[in-house]
């Protein structure tokens, strides 16, 4: 199995535990991750700006994704809505197709977008190219005990219908069933379904943190011991920014925050080291000394029956 | 008027005479707590003809385009995609922008990069 990693400008800069831990963790299941030069931005900074110069940008990645015959493997939420749009767009819109295609100077005919390739969310590779029983032969430690609450955000499914209606936008399993396989208890609580405000945060911080905050308030209520998620804006939002909202709402939280990656490597028995544990906002220690300390008991338990 | 209004038809591809102000939209809206119009009001005032109204409110600002209202809208209305209109619409007025070149590198290195997006999809006239 093999993709182009499209990596987008949030992942390699401010979610570096994220990209490391996909590496390490595709490397284990055996997903080949391709990096090719020619991809940069996907294009929806500029959306609300130049609609146009939009279309464009998303269209150069696609294309150097054709060119090497890859289907596309992305890291962001925001990227992979917008490549997914876009080719779809340029599939079914020769008028658009040619425009763009002789701007950039290709040949029309040679070039089918959504025709020719797949733009997937690494999470929903994992869940539908991969799947379950795949996974779960190789795991090596099983995180029982351990508590998560997924999130979700909004555009790994949202809008419906240019993901084919994949999963459920309103009552989302995909990553539910994968924390699953690593044998953490995947919890439901109120909000599940919301969005971490990323999107606001350059208009109005103060309104941005206070809709991070209702859901860090739901997920400290319903006990679990991290959130767990799949796009770097939210990750931002929840990481980077939860000690920020604690002090803005005078509480504290102190609730690691997971890529998903990160997780499923603990269970395939990755060293936290390689799985980019380092670089979390919120430490993580005391859950990884946790699912350690269980692990070594069972393979005492092992070793001596 | 109608130029404005016919706009935000042709950039969003939406008919906005379809909506019927069943409010589910808004209902769902996790920014809508703090929007001076909630999304259906924006639509309505387009329906009515007024959109300087809709503009002026903060809401096409404040909506994060989680397109939560675009999934559970019964008439299928794509309202992220008017909002979306709405902010290009204004966008070309220059009324408020980024001078990106004008950010110090002190600035960029401690923003987070959402920011810095969302300022770019927002700001940038
Ligand atoms: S959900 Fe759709 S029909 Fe209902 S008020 Fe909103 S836009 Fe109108
Ligand atoms: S896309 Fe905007 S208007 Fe629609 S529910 Fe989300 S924040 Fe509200």
């Amino acid at each position: 199995m093999k993709y182009a990693l499209f990596l987008g400008c949030t992942a390699p800069t401010k979610a570096r535990n994220y990209e490391l831990s996909t590496r390490r963790v595709a490397e284990a299941i055996g997903i080949e991750l391709i990096d090719l030069p020619e991809f940069e931005c996907c294009g929806f900074p500029v959306k609300s700006v130049h609609y146009e110069s939009f279309i464009l940008i998303a269209a150069r990645n696609l294309i150097a994704a054709e060119d090497a015959g890859l289907n596309i493997c992305v890291l962001c939420s925001a990227c992979a809505g917008t490549l997914v749009e876009v080719s779809r767009y340029l599939a079914s819109n020769d008028k658009a197709r040619q425009k763009v295609l002789s701007k950039l100077g290709k040949e029309d005919g040679k070039y089918g977008f959504a025709q020719n390739i797949k733009v997937k969310h690494l999470i929903r590779i994992l869940h539908e190219d991969l799947g379950s029983e795949k996974i779960s032969s190789k795991i090596k430690r099983k995180l029982s005990g351990i508590t998560v609450a997924p999130h979700y955000g909004c555009h790994y499914l949202k809008p419906s219908d240019i993901y084919d209606n994949y999963d459920d936008s309103e009552n989302p399993h995909s990553l539910d069933e994968l924390i699953e396989i690593t044998a953490a208890k995947s919890i439901d609580y109120l909000e599940k379904e919301h969005c971490c405000g990323a999107g606001v945060l350059a208009i109005n911080e103060d309104i941005a943190l206070s809709i991070a905050q209702k859901k860090l308030d739901s997920v400290k209520v319903s006990g679990a011991d991290a959130i767990v998620l799949m796009c770097p804006f939210c990750g931002a939002m929840y990481d980077e920014n939860q000690k920020r909202i604690g002090t803005k709402f005078q509480t504290s939280y102190n609730l690691p925050v997971l890529y998903y990656p990160q997780l499923l490597g603990l269970a395939l028995g990755i060293n936290r080291k390689l799985l980019g544990f380092n670089l979390n906002k919120v430490k993580a220690d005391s859950l990884l000394e946790r699912i350690e300390t269980k692990s070594m008991q069972n393979e005492q338990c092992k070793f001596s029956s | 008027m109608q130029d404005i209004i016919d706009k935000v038809s042709e950039l969003s591809e939406q008919n906005l005479y379809s909506c019927y102000q069943c409010g589910k939209c808004s209902g769902g809206c996790p920014s809508v707590s703090e929007m001076d119009l909630l999304p259906n009001q924006v639509i309505r005032l387009l329906q009515l003809g007024m959109p300087d109204d809709a503009s002026n409110a903060n809401t096409m600002w404040i909506c994060a385009s989680c397109f939560t209202c675009t999934v559970r809208c019964p008439k299928g209305v794509d309202i992220a995609k008017v909002m979306e209109a709405l902010r290009q619409i204004s966008l070309r007025k220059n009324v408020d922008y980024v001078e990106v070149r004008e950010i110090s590198a002190k600035e960029i290195s401690i923003l987070p990069q959402i920011a810095l997006v969302s300022n770019f999809r927002k700001q940038t006239a």
